[in-house]
């Protein structure tokens, strides 16, 4: 069965692929609602490739992740391919598959071990006021990433970034080979492998124009953010760096609000999948919202977010003030003691409903009324398949070791979510379609 | 019931300073001391919690984190909140050591998830995403007669 999906998914995607001209047209498998045009028409009469989409891979992940005593191979997580050039050249470029998608994080990360010398040498290392390197430590919720900060010409479908700013992860070159004490004690670890990130970098698209914001403007200023000054000592000073939103850019920004156009946010459009999963699910990212014939706003709902791109969920009667939509999360994340939990090794955390169950949490934005996001809930043991990397209904308590835990103001919509939607994220202050970010939109 | 008190404080550097022997969770209140030289405190202000005190940090970040001491001055529960995480070694002292066993980067290959701890002594229930975080913790066999986590 597993291996009948997984066919028919590939020939969607082969028979949607053809007859499109630009190197970025491939189409999305599968999804239904409002994406399917895939060119504009001039004043002319000719058609011009619309070139602001690429595609959207759930696979095994890159081959890295499969090795050694800690292999496995991932689930839920969406890639896409980008391209990095050294500034100004056309030639010294890499061309990286496996790239995180998140829309719950801001910035382009890559690992060092995945960029090849020649590239990385071109890629000049941002300096401070003193000369030195830039370092950068990123958190996210479980870990965070350490590296340098560099410059590179981005490139992505049809669109592109000159010079802009990202971070090169587990760059150990000079004082950067040590994590400062101030990165490393939020917690975690620093995810600074392909196997340990699961990928070879996350381009995150998330719901600001820039991955610290003001807070990183001043002297030892830090947030979700930290950037460092790099002496060959070592990093221990943090520095500031310029809020930019456009050239130049000291802070990484958001690589979609860098485009010249169609920079107001993304569309990510993934398929319906069967819940026993499939090996690989193929969708598309839109760049630009209500910019181009292919990526309106449609009828989607507009959920305005805080400024922490947050939306409440209500579940069960109780509002979740701090719930989110989150490509980069890779189930729905939730409590609810009243489901039963798994108690097969490995799966402590995740849900195990006896039969399937229908699930009715909704969402509300700053304004505007609750919308239904609804869904099934799976079995997380017996449901997917054993090679589906791609499987939806599948939930799993947040804080896996309290599963009655007495903290709950969070509902985590993962990518389970996304499949069979297109999900819209609006980036802060920009105008896309008929509202100004910060939203989600489904 | 008592008004509180708040006092300014000169913005201390985050790092490169000494690590202290003792810790805030279960610390006493003079650790709070220390947890204010390692972040960027803003204020810090306290008023009257049940038997003890609650020390609430301003980060410069616009950030909080909440102390909670009982009536002998042991610090037995914080909460944060933040765009970055505040610096959870000194917050959690010797509890550090746990959350990280706790929640090692392998387990990455299964869930995605925020931290956790469940244990007899410790608990910490965490959540949030990038630019956006949030935290409990709490020492179970020291916490005040009707403690609710919820309502830190």
């Amino acid at each position: 069965m597993r291996q009948i999906l997984a066919t028919i998914a590939l020939l969607l995607l082969t028979a949607c692929s053809g007859g499109t001209s630009g190197a970025a047209n491939t189409s999305s498998g599968g999804t239904t609602s409002g994406s399917s045009s895939s060119t504009t028409t001039s004043s002319g009469g000719t058609t011009t490739p619309v070139t602001n989409t690429t595609p959207i891979v759930v696979d095994a992940g890159p081959a890295a992740l499969n090795v050694g005593a800690n292999a496995y191979t991932a689930t839920n997580i969406p890639y896409v391919t980008i391209t990095v050039c050294a500034p100004g050249s056309t030639s010294n470029c890499q061309t990286i598959d496996h790239v995180l998608l998140d829309t719950g994080s801001v910035g382009l990360r890559l690992e060092a071990s995945v960029l090849n010398s020649t590239l990385l040498a071109g890629m000049a290392t941002q300096t401070d006021t003193q000369g030195n390197p830039i370092g950068e430590c990123y958190e996210y919720v479980d870990n965070y990433v350490f590296g340098s900060v560099r410059s590179a010409d981005f490139t992505v479908a049809g669109e592109s970034v000159a010079s802009m700013p990202l971070q090169v992860i587990g760059d150990t070159t000079g004082g950067l080979g040590t994590v400062p004490h101030s990165c490393s004690s939020s917690g975690g670890s620093n995810m600074n492998t392909v196997q340990l990130l699961g990928a070879n970098g996350i381009i995150g698209v998330g719901t600001t124009v820039t991955d610290c914001g003001q807070t990183c403007t001043t002297t030892n200023g830090s947030g979700g953010a930290i950037y460092y000054d790099c002496p060959t000592a070592g990093c221990s000073a943090v520095v500031s760096r310029a809020n930019n939103a456009s050239a130049p850019y000291e802070q990484l920004i958001n690589p979609v609000a860098g485009f010249a156009s169609d920079n107001n946010g993304t569309i990510l459009s993934l398929p319906t999948v069967a819940p026993t999963g499939v090996v690989t699910a193929t969708g598309t990212l839109y760049f630009g919202i209500g910019t181009q014939t292919d990526n309106a706003l449609g009828s989607a709902t507009v959920l305005p977010t805080t400024a922490d791109g947050y939306v409440t969920a209500t579940y069960n009667g109780t509002a979740l003030p701090s719930s989110f939509l989150d490509s980069g999360s890779n189930y729905y994340y939730f409590v609810d003691s009243s489901i039963t939990a798994c108690t097969q090794s490995g799966y402590t955390g995740f849900y195990c409903p006896s039969s399937a169950l229908s699930l009715t949490p909704t969402i509300k934005g700053t304004s505007g009324s609750a919308i239904s996001a609804a869904f099934t809930l799976y079995n997380a043991y017996t449901e997917p398949g054993a090679t589906s990397n791609a499987v939806p209904g599948v939930g799993a308590n947040p804080n896996t070791q309290s599963f009655s835990s007495p903290i709950n103001n969070s509902f985590d919509f993962g990518l389970p979510f996304f499949f069979g939607r297109n999900v819209y994220t609006a980036i802060a202050g920009r105008q896309a379609g008929s509202a100004y970010g910060p939203y989600f939109a489904y | 019931m008592r008004k509180p008190f708040t006092w300014l404080l000169v913005p201390t550097l985050v790092v490169g300073l000494p690590h202290a022997a003792s810790a805030s969770l279960g610390g006493n209140v003079d650790t709070i001391t220390t947890d204010q030289s390692r972040m960027v405190v803003r204020l810090h202000a306290v008023a009257r919690s049940g038997a003890g005190n609650l020390h609430t940090l301003t980060l410069a970040n616009g950030g909080e984190v909440r102390e909670y001491t009982n009536a002998t001055g042991m610090v037995y529960a914080i909460r944060w909140t933040g765009p970055g995480k505040p610096d959870l070694e000194s917050l959690l002292g010797v509890h550090f050591a746990t959350m990280q066993s706790d929640n090692p980067v392998t387990a990455r290959r299964g869930m995605r998830r925020p931290p956790g701890v469940n244990r007899v002594d410790l608990k910490i229930v965490s959540g949030g995403h990038a630019g956006a975080f949030w935290g409990y913790a709490w020492l179970p066999q020291s916490v005040p007669s009707g403690f609710d986590p919820a309502s830190l």
